[in-house]
């Protein structure tokens, strides 16, 4: 089967990582696709704001050369938890193409790699293994920083011609384009890296509470706004 | 009154610099833990790959053998692998491994509870440096230098001090097989420790090895006190003795005159005996 493998990455933390990419996988399994989101977070959110056992054995126990069984979210959305075994001596010292291996063979249409906040060795696992990466910043300066070290990361990657993500969009997320800040960041991404794909998420409580109450964003609100703006998300992913 | 907001746009401008300025820093820290991940110490059985030219066939015996040292002991002396984790020297134990994990994956687990196994990994690439791999397969092949007979009893002994018992088969409740640990520990077969054993037992009943008598033994001793009490007399007297020091000095001869004494006496019962 062919994978689509999508890192979802930002270097900063909270700036909607877990849920830009645990509503894509509810948006893209809501298409019929069979989606499994690999949480390579020790805090293991993404089992949690999908409503399953963020405790259960998942990414550590792959990357340790298990075979956990991921936990079914919804229809055809499935989930690896993540959790503080990922931050053990082991998953360090991990070649950075050992999550890419681990994955090559699963039986999923697409796999999302939610990505850590500042711990380069797991991000780097996930920006290995994904074929397209989504690099997530809000409008704050320390956000546009930390994407800007996740894009050059893949950039020097793809110059030395080593394994990993070879397309990747800026995704923009709680975007409010009445705040001044919001109008500047498109602006300046697009002055910055004028040929990276910008795609945006609009500021939407519904992303907020369906990962507070812990369901996915297709179950708990089809319509809203921010599954919109991910639909439009999976589009470029799939169509270019 | 609110402060003058700066121009956003700048904000952003500086971020992205930053950003340009840190990767160089981030690079860094990614090759040095590139390198780091030479110090791997353990890895799952499964990612240990095999080398690509096998210099030397497997001896299924040794492999058994071996199998069943690692189901006593586990593993002792790790799999040598390079960068990539291809194996460079153990090509018999990696084998025994699978062996093991297939035949009684129970004792398998008991002893890789993790799934992991240990190795050393050595900071190179097989594939580039085929020359060097070869140089490691080869020292790791020329470690097992030949111990002698006695040194091999010698091990044995202590072996059985801490409970190692040449049983055949599988040993009791809270005992441990000698002959597997003793060939995984110097690099031999099980079954040539067993015939070194068995050789070394009909020895000690035919005829008697002087060194193991203890009176052979005693006189060895006294001989080697006496030369050291001698050499101690020899030595300049240090500038301000200790009480213990005085103490000793004074005994001195009564005591050599001991040592030579009983040295002297065992002699004359040996030739007595003869």
């Amino acid at each position: 089967m062919a994978q689509t493998r999508i890192a979802v990455a930002a270097r900063k933390g909270g700036v909607g990582k877990t849920s830009i990419a645990c509503g894509l996988g509810s948006v893209m399994s809501s298409q019929g696709k069979k989606v499994l989101v690999i949480d390579l977070d020790p805090q293991s959110n993404a089992a949690y704001v999908l409503g399953t056992n963020p405790t259960a054995p998942g990414t550590a126990d792959l990357l340790s050369g298990g075979s956990p069984t991921p936990l079914e979210a919804a229809p055809g959305l499935y989930v690896l938890p993540g959790g503080p075994d990922l931050a053990g001596h082991i998953i360090q010292s991990l070649d950075p193409e050992d999550l890419a291996d681990a994955v090559a063979q699963m039986d999923y249409e697409v796999l999302i790699f939610d990505c850590p906040p500042g711990v380069e060795y797991l991000e780097r696992l996930g920006l290995v293994a994904g074929d397209v990466a989504l690099i997530c910043t809000d409008a704050h300066p320390l956000a546009v920083m930390g994407a800007g070290r996740v894009i050059n990361e893949l950039k020097l990657r793809q110059q030395k011609g080593r394994r990993g993500a070879k397309r990747w969009a800026l995704a923009l997320s709680r975007i409010d384009l009445r705040r001044s800040m919001d109008q500047a960041l498109d602006k300046q991404l697009a002055a910055t890296y004028p040929t990276i794909d910008r795609l945006i998420v609009h500021q939407d409580s519904a992303i907020a509470w369906a990962g507070a109450e812990r369901i996915p964003l297709m179950k708990y609100d089809s319509n809203c706004k921010g599954a919109k703006d991910l639909q439009a998300i999976a589009d470029w992913i799939f169509n270019g | 009154m609110a402060r003058k907001r700066s121009d956003s746009a700048d904000l952003f401008a500086a971020a992205t610099t930053t950003a340009d300025a840190i990767h160089e820093q981030d690079q860094a820290v990614a090759a040095k833990s590139e390198q780091e991940r030479a110090q791997k110490t353990k890895l799952p059985l499964s990612q240990i790959r095999a080398r690509e030219t096998d210099t030397r066939p497997l001896d299924p015996q040794h492999v058994a053998d071996l199998a069943e040292s690692i189901a006593a002991l586990g593993l002792i002396e790790p799999l040598v692998v390079d960068a990539k984790s291809v194996l460079l020297a153990g090509g018999h134990r990696l084998a025994a491994l699978q062996a093991l994990q297939e035949t009684n994956p129970e004792i398998y687990d008991q002893r890789f509870p993790d799934g992991q196994i240990q190795v050393h990994m050595l900071a190179f690439d097989a594939e580039q440096e085929p020359e060097r791999a070869l140089q490691v397969e080869l020292a790791e092949n020329e470690k097992r230098v030949n111990y002698t007979r006695d040194q091999i009893e010698r091990l044995a002994e202590r072996l059985r001090s801490l409970n190692y018992r040449d049983v055949r088969g599988r040993p009791k409740e809270g005992e441990k097989a000698l002959g597997p640990a003793l060939a995984v520990a110097i690099g031999v077969s099980s079954r040539y420790v067993r015939r070194v054993l068995s050789e070394q037992k009909q020895e000690g009943r035919n005829e008697k090895n002087r060194n193991s008598v203890p009176i052979f033994q005693k006189l060895k001793l006294l001989k080697k006190i006496e030369v050291a009490l001698e050499e101690l007399g020899e030595l300049p007297e240090s500038e301000k003795l200790g009480r213990s020091e005085k103490a000793l000095l004074k005994a001195l001869p009564a005591f050599l005159s001991n040592i030579k004494g009983s040295a002297q006496e065992i002699e004359a019962f040996i030739r007595q005996q003869k």
